[in-house]
């Protein structure tokens, strides 16, 4: 119901009717999304790409996987640069934010998105398309973390649920990717995403 | 660099931007327990890389593949489009899916790529070899005569007078001539030279009286390890080497020692020489030591065996002649049978050898030579056979007349140890003595089963005997958590493809004793398809040598060697043209059950 209300507002605030297909809840395909920042605090993080890729039924297009490097306003703090690899070089042939963004909400269209710690990386997306379309995104949010937590819960309700990516890696046996990057991530979720999926709680 | 792990085949073939193009089209798909990925009237139009779980191959009921981490599905179905077997989730499995337009597109760009997918399994092996080969040294055994520098041969008129002769060689610093005379062609060599001093012959006597028109030659294109075989086998160190019929070229032993460090021509002169058992102890040594070093300069099983046969040959030769008296050794044909006597056993497995002995002659002293010479082979490395089948045992002793009456009792039910005993006795050689004995013993042989069409197809069900060898991968799956799964090689696959052709050779009047020999010749007679005489012919090399890998290790580790190999310590091309070897297998034996009505017993 909530929710509901909240989507009727985000599409009275949306300004540019391109992005309508956004509030378009596609029937069977998801999006597993990921991003580099230059923080973890919300306020002064600054996007450095973006993956993402799609997810139709029990398949990963990997074949269309959605991989873009941001330029940042301001260098990326020392030491994220040894947990994402971005150097500033790097990012210096990427695009803008408002760029970048603006083809992401057309990779996602009106799919769910699915992520681990999916509120982070929302709400530094959002720090972009809300001055881009006018409202925060409208879409459904599959967040990994809580699913796990409600498939660990059910099978041992007393227990401690360790909710590290790692332990989600290893104990729904998902491949470790060699690469650590936003589109590897968006990958790796979305294998996590599906063998959740098959344990019922997709 | 690719986000997922290409360095396994065929993908290693790639180059990094093929791996690239090809990981950017590729999507992953998840399958749970027990859902089918592909089968029976599907349109295949991908390649599955397992990237995590288990995957079963299903014919029916029966597994006949099973596919890990980095195994591939499935080649062959990719090719042809449509599959008859069922790809069936066994644990929960994460698939990479290639789609079929790009792999189809990058065959047609990179050739060794496409090899993997569009050669037969035959020329698949040649791609595992060639790779191997690549990293390993070159070494004789797989070079061709054209290969070593020859020497340039001189060439002079049989007219030549000795005197000249000796300045011709030394003017052109060469040990041999070679001679024509008219349409012969001769060599005279430096040694003949003693001859003629000690003769007195008077130099000018015309070179064609006294030069050697019995000349052995080799072809140019001709394995160098033929050439080897031949000088040790006549005990000569030249050949004349031909092309198109013209000498080229001499061939010498000190050419092809050079080539070879190991010296297998020493071994056969240190047999020859041998006066003492305890030296022919230390040349079967030297044997083994041989096998190892050119195994593992990538010599194929299949030539390795040939030359351990050879070399095998001369020392049962020398040491019967060491044991046995004279009288008996002429009177007499030792055999040797069985893997022995197909040039197939690589590692002393088995003794496997029997004495003909003529009728009339004296049976006193026979037991103890034989004795003698068992118990010598023991020494030697030859571990006692289990099934007793040795000259040390009297049941192995036959006058001509009892094996015509043996012969004949185990033509009449070949089953359980008749048959055994039949098909080892089919695969015998003589090693020395009089090799009548024996080819008048396979004559009889033959002309008792001539007319008797149901004997073959008794002889020919043993093949059935052991589970169809595909089946045993479904022990991976199951025997894996009580300790390591180990495959049976000889019952899985080298006992099938060696007693089926056994068969068919008895049955076609072939004569060859060694499994490839007689595939080629049932090739000629058109009994088996040329494709097929090639994929088993591949299938049987890959398996004795994995067998001789898996016993080479076993003997350094102070252990017997066996038959029994654990298929997760391959490699994971070597465990994929495991499956491959077995799967022509399968087909050899269905062809084969075919062939001799085997399904109406």
């Amino acid at each position: 119901m909530l929710a509901a209300i909240k989507r009727g507002w985000q599409k009275h605030s949306l300004r540019d009717e391109r992005y309508l297909a956004l509030f378009d809840e596609h029937p069977d395909e998801l999006v597993s999304v990921d991003c580099e920042t230059t923080s973890l605090n919300v306020g002064e993080a600054e996007l450095l790409s973006i993956g993402a890729v799609k997810i139709r039924g029990n398949r990963i297009i990997a074949s269309e996987t959605f991989d873009v490097l941001v330029r940042p306003e301001h260098r990326p703090e020392a030491k994220n640069v040894s947990v994402h690899g971005l150097r500033p070089r790097d990012l210096s042939a990427g695009l803008t934010p408002a760029d970048a963004v603006g083809r992401l909400l057309d990779f996602i269209g009106g799919r769910a998105l699915v992520g681990y710690y999916l509120e982070f990386d929302v709400a530094v997306l959002n720090k972009y398309v809300k001055p881009l379309i006018g409202c925060t995104l409208p879409n459904r949010q599959v967040e990994l973390s809580a699913r796990y937590y409600d498939y660990k819960f059910r099978q041992h309700p007393d227990s401690h649920v360790d909710l590290k990516l790692q332990t989600l890696i290893d104990e729904l046996k998902v491949p470790a990717l060699p690469r650590h990057d936003a589109a590897g991530d968006a990958i790796t979720a979305a294998m996590l995403y599906l063998a959740l999926k098959q344990r019922g709680f997709g | 660099m690719t986000r997922f792990d290409f360095n396994h085949p065929p993908f290693d073939q790639l180059e990094p931007a093929e791996r690239q193009t090809l990981e950017a089209q590729a999507d992953i798909v998840f399958f749970g327990d027990d859902e089918t990925i592909l089968g029976p009237g599907d349109t295949v139009d991908a390649l599955w890389i397992v990237l995590k779980g288990i995957v079963r191959e299903m014919a029916g009921d029966e597994v006949i593949g099973v596919y890990r981490k980095d195994d591939v599905f499935d080649a062959r179905a990719l090719v042809t489009g449509a599959t008859a077997h069922r790809f069936v989730v066994h644990e929960e499995a994460l698939l990479l899916s290639l789609p079929r337009a790009a792999l189809i597109a990058l065959t047609e760009r990179n050739l060794r790529f496409g090899a993997y997918f569009f050669a037969s399994v035959s020329e698949k092996f040649g791609v595992l070899s060639e790779r191997s080969g690549s990293r390993e040294l070159q070494t004789l055994l797989t070079a061709t005569v054209g290969d070593v520098e020859l020497r340039t041969p001189v060439c002079v008129e049989g007219s030549l007078s000795l005197r000249e002769a000796a300045r011709t060689m030394k003017e052109n610093k060469v040990k041999s001539l070679l001679v024509r005379d008219g349409e012969r062609l001769g060599i005279y060599t430096t040694t003949d030279f003693r001859e003629v001093i000690i003769e007195g012959i008077p130099y000018d006597t015309p070179l064609a009286s006294l030069a050697n028109f019995r000349l052995a030659s080799v072809s140019r294109d001709d394995f160098l390890f033929n050439a080897l075989l031949t000088m040790t086998r006549s005990n000569i160190r030249r050949l004349v080497v031909l092309e198109g019929g013209e000498a080229v070229g001499i061939l010498s032993q000190v050419d092809v020692l050079s080539y070879f460090s190991n010296h297998s021509h020493l071994i056969a002169q240190r047999i020859a020489r041998a006066t003492t058992l305890a030296e022919l102890a230390g040349a079967a040594r030297q044997i083994t030591r041989l096998t190892s070093i050119l195994n593992s300069h990538g010599v194929k099983p299949v030539q390795l065996a040939r030359l351990v046969q050879t070399l095998n040959a001369q020392l049962f030769e020398r040491t019967w002649a060491l044991v046995a008296p004279g009288e008996l050794v002429a009177n007499s044909c030792l055999v040797v049978m069985g893997s022995e006597g197909r040039g197939e056993q690589i590692l002393k497995t088995d003794q496997d050898n029997a004495l003909i002995i003529r009728d009339g002659f004296p049976a006193d002293g026979v037991e103890a030579a034989c004795q003698a010479f068992s118990a010598a082979l023991e020494q030697f490395g030859y571990p006692p056979c289990p099934g007793g089948i040795m000259v040390s045992n009297a049941a192995w002793r036959f006058t001509e007349s009892a094996l015509a009456g043996q012969l004949r009792q185990w033509t009449w039910q070949p089953a359980g140890d008749a048959l055994m005993n039949l098909a080892i006795f089919v695969d015998a050689e003589a090693v020395t003595g009089d090799a009548g004995l024996l080819a008048s013993a396979k004559a009889r042989l033959r002309e008792l089963i001539a007319d008797d069409a149901a004997f073959y197809a008794r002889f020919a069900a043993a093949i059935e005997q052991f589970d169809t060898p595909l089946g045993m991968f479904a022990q991976l799956l199951t025997r894996e958590a009580d300790g390591e799964a180990v495959l049976d090689l000889k019952k899985g696959g080298i006992f099938p493809i060696v007693h089926g052709t056994r068969a068919l050779a008895l049955e076609n009047g072939v004569h060859a004793c060694n499994t490839h020999e007689r595939l080629l010749e049932l090739a000629r007679l058109g009994v088996l398809a040329d494709e097929m005489v090639e994929e088993v012919g591949e299938a049987l090399a890959f398996l004795l040598g994995i067998k001789l890998e898996s016993g080479l290790a076993a003997l350094e580790d102070g252990q017997v060697p066996g038959n029994l190999i654990a298929p997760e310590r391959l490699s994971a091309p070597e465990r994929d043209l495991l499956k491959d070897a077995f799967a022509v297998v399968k087909r050899y034996k269905q062809q084969l059950r075919h062939h001799f009505k085997l399904g109406s017993f």
